[in-house]
């Protein structure tokens, strides 16, 4: 076993400390009767108050719509992307792959910059589809990488067994292929959500006028104040968030387990 | 319904410079148990891709059953792969596995359930259609993918060292379970596999592979006793071997001129060259305590090791700079003073047990 260097134990919880404290401030004032005063006592008011603002729920249902289109449209296009290429990855240059992890690399602001230039040049209204796209062209290279590591784990005389067995191209994809890297597509679809759901960048370079997402909410309420609802609210997206992690890992988990019996 | 394979080749590199597999020919009988032997990378393997159609030849053709199958490609010909690591689909439970080629010929609901049981009935398996593939042992993969590759009645069955992941125990069963099968099914079965044991127990007939030749094509008995080649000789079973020149030939038998000393070889009718090896099998030599009555065929050495194994006891002889080796079996133990390390010998063997070869020029 390797011996355990106190230094680094104590920079890891430091770390997580600086990580987790703020969070942790926000939820608590969430729950505060006084968000300014830590012993006014607790209340559920301020979360009870949220569920009658009409005016945060349209942004939330905005912020689902694009999640769910964006992340399904990530998907299709990482996974036949990683299908198409993942027999010449090997032959691909280098400097190719990396431009496909180039998306993941560059700073959001570039990101969303050049999308909306794009936008502007296309002569497309921004709104929610530019929203779509835009979020499903930078989660879609992670989904790609998800699918090459799934693929890559295909034993790949299965495809030729079907073959033999008498399957045609197309029979050998529906039939084997596919079901074989759903939990692939489910953990790209997972992580594809989260980025959009999250994303506050991009949205704000693509939203144009009209189209408001719950990040973008959370923001221009700021500019007027911190009200104790955006606590709740923030509480809420942690909570989905969270709650999309856990499914991911507990997927990750069950597949293990899986392999191992 | 014979395969046959008339200057088949094929080459990998586009200038050549890669493996490359020179014209096989031979014809594959209907029911027949074939073999394709040989070490790692002598292109047994590719042989079998190609016959699959999971390769495409360079030149040759592949006739099935008199039909010209070259260039179809694998899910349009009649014959099976088993693979290796068995390549089972993780996603389907093992009746599913099984029913997966008669699904894709949309075969009727109870025909399929009549087909995949009776496939799991003939490798004895019935009882686990239900399982998930996850939930069996190396053995019962191996079962359900020859199940698998059996249920929609292929003219062959193509094997690719199928026997390779089992450990040594299940190995030996599964032996005959396979040449029953063959028999009991009638199929033609192809199997790759660098065991020449294993070779010499499944075949009906059996071709022994070096980089990318076919060297020999003939029944167990044919390769063991008149091999054609050193390395066939070397690759089944053991051998001693004396380099030396043709020194004369008489009408029945050539002489031997090797450091050795003069040994007389029966003719077999084999072109000679100058060069040969002279094969000797460990089991068909003899010691002898005494030089004998017999003349010929007799060499002096001494015992340098010896290893007891119930059965037979392995000497090692050494004679002069070689060393032989020599199985006896304890028959007559009674009859023999008991040999030690160390003991002067003679060895011996019938003029009709030696083999003679030319030298190969590699």
């Amino acid at each position: 076993m390797r011996r355990s260097n106190p230094w680094v134990a104590t920079v890891f919880f430091i770390a997580i400390f600086l990580l987790y404290t703020p969070l942790f401030y926000l939820v608590l004032q969430t729950f505060l009767n006084n968000p300014q005063d830590l012993n006014s006592g607790f209340t559920l008011r301020w979360l009870l108050k949220l569920f009658h603002s009409p005016a945060l729920w349209e942004p939330l249902m905005t912020s689902l719509e694009i999640g769910v289109l964006s992340a399904s449209l990530a998907v299709t296009v990482g996974t036949l992307g990683a299908l198409g290429l993942f027999e010449f990855t090997t032959l691909l240059p280098t400097a190719l792959q990396s431009l496909i992890m180039l998306p993941i690399l560059l700073p959001e602001v570039i990101t969303g910059l050049s999308l909306l230039l794009f936008f502007l040049l296309l002569r497309v209204e921004l709104g929610f589809a530019t929203v779509v796209v835009a979020h499903a062209s930078f989660s879609a290279s992670f989904v790609y990488f998800i699918m090459l590591e799934q693929l890559k784990k295909l034993d790949p005389q299965m495809a030729e067994a079907a073959q033999d067995l008498g399957a045609k191209p197309h029979q050998i994809f529906w039939k084997v292929t596919l079901p074989n890297i759903v939990p692939g597509i489910m953990g790209g679809w997972l992580l594809a959500f989260t980025l959009s759901f999250d994303d506050f960048l991009i949205s704000f370079f693509t939203s144009g006028a009209g189209l408001t997402t719950l990040p973008l909410k959370i923001y221009s309420l700021m500019r007027i104040g911190i009200t104790p609802e955006l606590n709740g609210l923030s509480f809420l997206m942690i909570c989905i968030s969270t709650f999309l992690v856990l499914l991911l890992v507990s997927k990750e988990q069950s597949r293990k387990w899986v392999l191992k019996g | 319904m014979p395969l046959e394979l008339s200057g088949l080749t094929k080459t990998y590199g586009k200038d050549g410079s890669g493996f490359k597999l020179w014209p096989v020919d031979f014809t594959i009988e209907t029911g027949e148990f074939f073999c394709l032997l040989g070490p790692s990378g002598c292109g047994k393997t590719t042989v079998l891709r190609l016959i699959g159609g999971f390769e495409t030849p360079t030149g040759g053709k592949i006739t099935l059953n008199q039909k010209d199958i070259t260039r179809l490609p694998p899910h349009k010909r009649n014959l099976h792969t088993v693979f290796q690591r068995y390549a089972l689909f993780p996603h389907l439970s093992i009746f599913e596995n099984v029913a997966f080629s008669l699904r894709l010929k949309k075969v009727g609901r109870t025909e399929i359930n009549v087909r995949v049981l009776e496939a799991l009935r003939l490798v004895q398996i019935e009882d686990l259609k239900d399982r998930q593939t996850h939930q069996i042992s190396g053995g019962q993969a191996q079962r359900v993918a020859l199940a698998r590759a059996l249920v929609d009645r292929p003219e062959v069955l193509l094997l690719d060292e199928p026997l390779s992941a089992l450990d040594p125990e299940l190995r030996v069963k599964m032996r005959e379970e396979l040449k029953a099968l063959c028999k009991k099914v009638g199929l033609t079965f192809i199997m790759v596999t660098h065991d020449q044991e294993e070779a010499l127990q499944l075949s009906d007939r059996m071709a022994v592979m070096r980089e990318g030749q076919c060297l020999q094509v003939g029944t167990p008995k044919t390769i063991y006793e008149d091999p054609v080649d050193p390395f066939v000789a070397r690759f089944i079973g053991q051998v001693n071997e004396i380099n030396g020149e043709l020194f004369g030939d008489s009408p029945e038998t050539y002489s031997l001129q090797s450091p050795l000393g003069i040994f007389r070889v029966k003719k077999n009718g084999h072109a000679l060259t100058k060069r040969l090896n002279l094969i000797l099998r460990p089991e068909k030599m003899r010691l002898l305590r005494q030089r004998s009555q017999v003349q010929e065929n007799l060499i002096e050495g001494s015992i340098c090791d010896l290893t007891y194994l119930g059965s037979r006891t392995e000497y090692t002889v050494k004679v002069k700079d070689t060393t032989f080796k020599v199985f006896e079996q304890e028959l007559e133990r009674l009859k023999k003073r008991k040999l030690n390390v160390g003991d002067n010998v003679y060895l011996t063997w019938r003029t009709e047990d030696a083999i003679l070869l030319n030298t190969p020029h590699d």
